[in-house]
């Protein structure tokens, strides 16, 4: 797990303090999204599945509940708390697999 | 490791999050930070409470940082959800349907000590259990929940609870109360008054009454519910008012402050609560007291006068004592409610922070949110939902988000919000107790 010290400064000096934070805040927001939708919709509930989806076509479905061009019982609630680049991170991120 | 651990690697790319992880831990020795004064150099959180804070925050310490060394003290072998608990009170659901234990989080590598934290002591920075044991820390997190307040009303008292529960803790008094009501005649009263403000889960005395009413309805229709809320108003208000008028016609009184003022006595003997202006009788009485921080929280100095625990809102460390952090329902966290949503969010940021602390750096414009459903019916569900942001002084609500389920919606809206409620609560479970 643990890189070396050294190659870990390496590491933090290329990545930089914000640039951790950024990732632990963005690893964050993806999992206020699955404490609903699950993990690669692994558990078996009613809420709509995310896994399938591309980054492309989870940034288009969130930025067109913030426009309010579509509608659900609860997402546009949700998605309006985020800036358009929170969404961005969240669409990379959320159904990542390597 | 689970998928759901898998993906939070996978999201950053697995060997490139590691390694940004184990740099934090790296670092973490290096510097000149607290935890590096920690002897045997691998620092040590210790939470207390396994509930929806806690074992949250126990868990993403050890998924962001592997080596910190990671204490979860509870002092039940099994964790008893208060979210779902009402189905059980109204017989939808069994008692075992709502256990979670510990064993998933022993399998993270978390140290799952069953004793109860008596109090945290701030200068030498141990905990001392019950047992006698003392644990060091580097970093404290406490997530106690709540306890209750019974000096307000007079017969008040933890004693009259085998009589009169106030089930609002899940446990025992969770089966008590259902127990009561099924052992109820038909045409019988349960009369339940709701705690005052602020208290654990906002819409949970509405959703109560909505669970007791449909079981009343399909068991017992000639029985009815009297309410004596100590408040003008309550969550999701209108959404339940426009529910029970619905499914359950002239079941339900609901009688308000301005109707009786206060609940001043509860009479065990006679089963009824006395109000400013009458005496009301119950065959089931559910008297739910003021809550406050629970008791570890007043043992260790981290409550001010308003009996629950300030706390810096970037981080959740304690305002009155260094290296401790307060998350949850014992937390000062307003405007978020206290809620399970509400503590498993703030556990994420609490925890981060206490990770990139050792870095001197905090996260930026931490974002938190809360979403709650409540059920009217085991198929009518409602939801309220924010989301919050940390303004450089506060937790403050984003204004132009959020919101409650719209009024006058149809039976499928109602089912399906029933159905994400459910989904809900199985995978935010599964996420925390495995």
């Amino acid at each position: 797990m643990l890189t070396g010290k050294f190659s870990a400064v390496i590491l933090f000096l290329l990545i930089g303090k914000s640039a951790l934070a950024d990732q632990v805040r963005t690893t964050i927001l993806v999992d206020l999204c699955n404490s609903c939708h699950a993990v690669a919709g692994q558990y078996d509930t009613e809420i709509p599945k995310i896994n399938h989806f591309t980054e492309k076509q989870i940034e288009q479905i969130v930025k067109s509940y913030k426009s309010g061009k579509k509608h659900s019982t609860i997402m546009q609630r949700i998605v309006k708390g985020f800036s358009d680049k929170d969404l961005e991170n969240i669409s990379k991120n959320i159904n990542k697999n390597d | 490791m689970t998928k759901k651990s898998e993906f939070i690697y996978k999201s950053i790319s697995r060997r490139k999050f590691n390694s940004l992880l184990g740099s934090l831990g790296i670092t973490a020795i290096s510097s000149k930070n607290a935890f590096s004064k920690n002897k045997v150099n691998r620092p040590k959180v210790v939470v207390i409470g396994g509930g929806f804070g806690g074992a949250t925050a126990a868990l993403f310490i050890k998924e962001i940082d592997p080596h910190i060394e990671v204490i979860l003290i509870e002092k039940n072998s099994f964790y008893a959800t208060c979210p779902f608990s009402n189905l059980v009170i109204s017989g939808v659901k069994q008692y075992s349907n709502i256990i979670r234990n510990y064993k998933y989080l022993e399998k993270k590598n978390i140290n799952v000590v069953c004793d109860v934290a008596i109090e945290i002591d701030s200068v030498h920075k141990t905990i001392n259990l019950e047992s006698g044991r003392n644990i060091p820390f580097d970093r404290c997190i406490v997530s106690p929940g709540i306890d209750f307040v019974y000096k307000n009303i007079i017969g008040s008292s933890q004693k009259i609870e085998s009589r009169i529960p106030h089930a609002w803790r899940a446990g025992f008094q969770t089966l008590l109360l259902r127990k009561q009501l099924f052992a109820m005649p038909n045409g019988g009263t349960f009369l339940i008054s709701p705690p005052p403000n602020p208290f654990r889960c906002p819409p949970g005395p509405a959703e109560r009454i909505s669970l007791v009413a449909n079981y009343f309805k399909k068991s017992k229709p000639k029985s009815k519910i009297i309410v004596l809320d100590p408040k003008n108003k309550f969550g999701k208000q209108r959404l339940f008012k426009e529910g029970w008028a619905n499914l359950y016609p002239n079941m339900i009184e609901y009688r308000n402050k301005n109707e009786f003022g206060t609940v001043r006595e509860v009479i065990p003997d006679r089963m009824s609560l006395v109000t400013d202006i009458d005496e009301v009788k119950g065959n089931v009485i559910n008297l739910i007291p003021a809550q406050k921080a629970g008791k570890i929280a007043f043992n260790s100095g981290l409550v001010d006068q308003s009996g629950w625990c300030p706390v810096n809102h970037a981080t959740f460390e304690s305002k009155l004592e260094k290296d401790i952090y307060v998350i949850g329902d014992a937390s000062i966290s307003s405007p978020m409610p206290k809620s399970g949503v509400s503590a498993y969010s703030q556990a994420k940021v609490c925890a981060a922070s206490i990770v990139s602390s050792l870095n001197g750096e905090l996260l930026s414009n931490p974002k938190f949110i809360n979403y709650c459903y409540s059920l009217v019916a085991p198929d009518y569900g409602i939801s309220v939902a924010k989301v919050y942001e940390f303004d450089g002084e506060k937790i403050k609500v984003i204004e132009r988000a959020g919101g409650k389920s719209p009024l006058k919606q149809s039976k499928e809206f109602r089912r399906l919000e029933a159905r994400y409620a459910e989904g809900w609560y199985k995978t935010i479970t599964k996420e925390i107790w495995g």
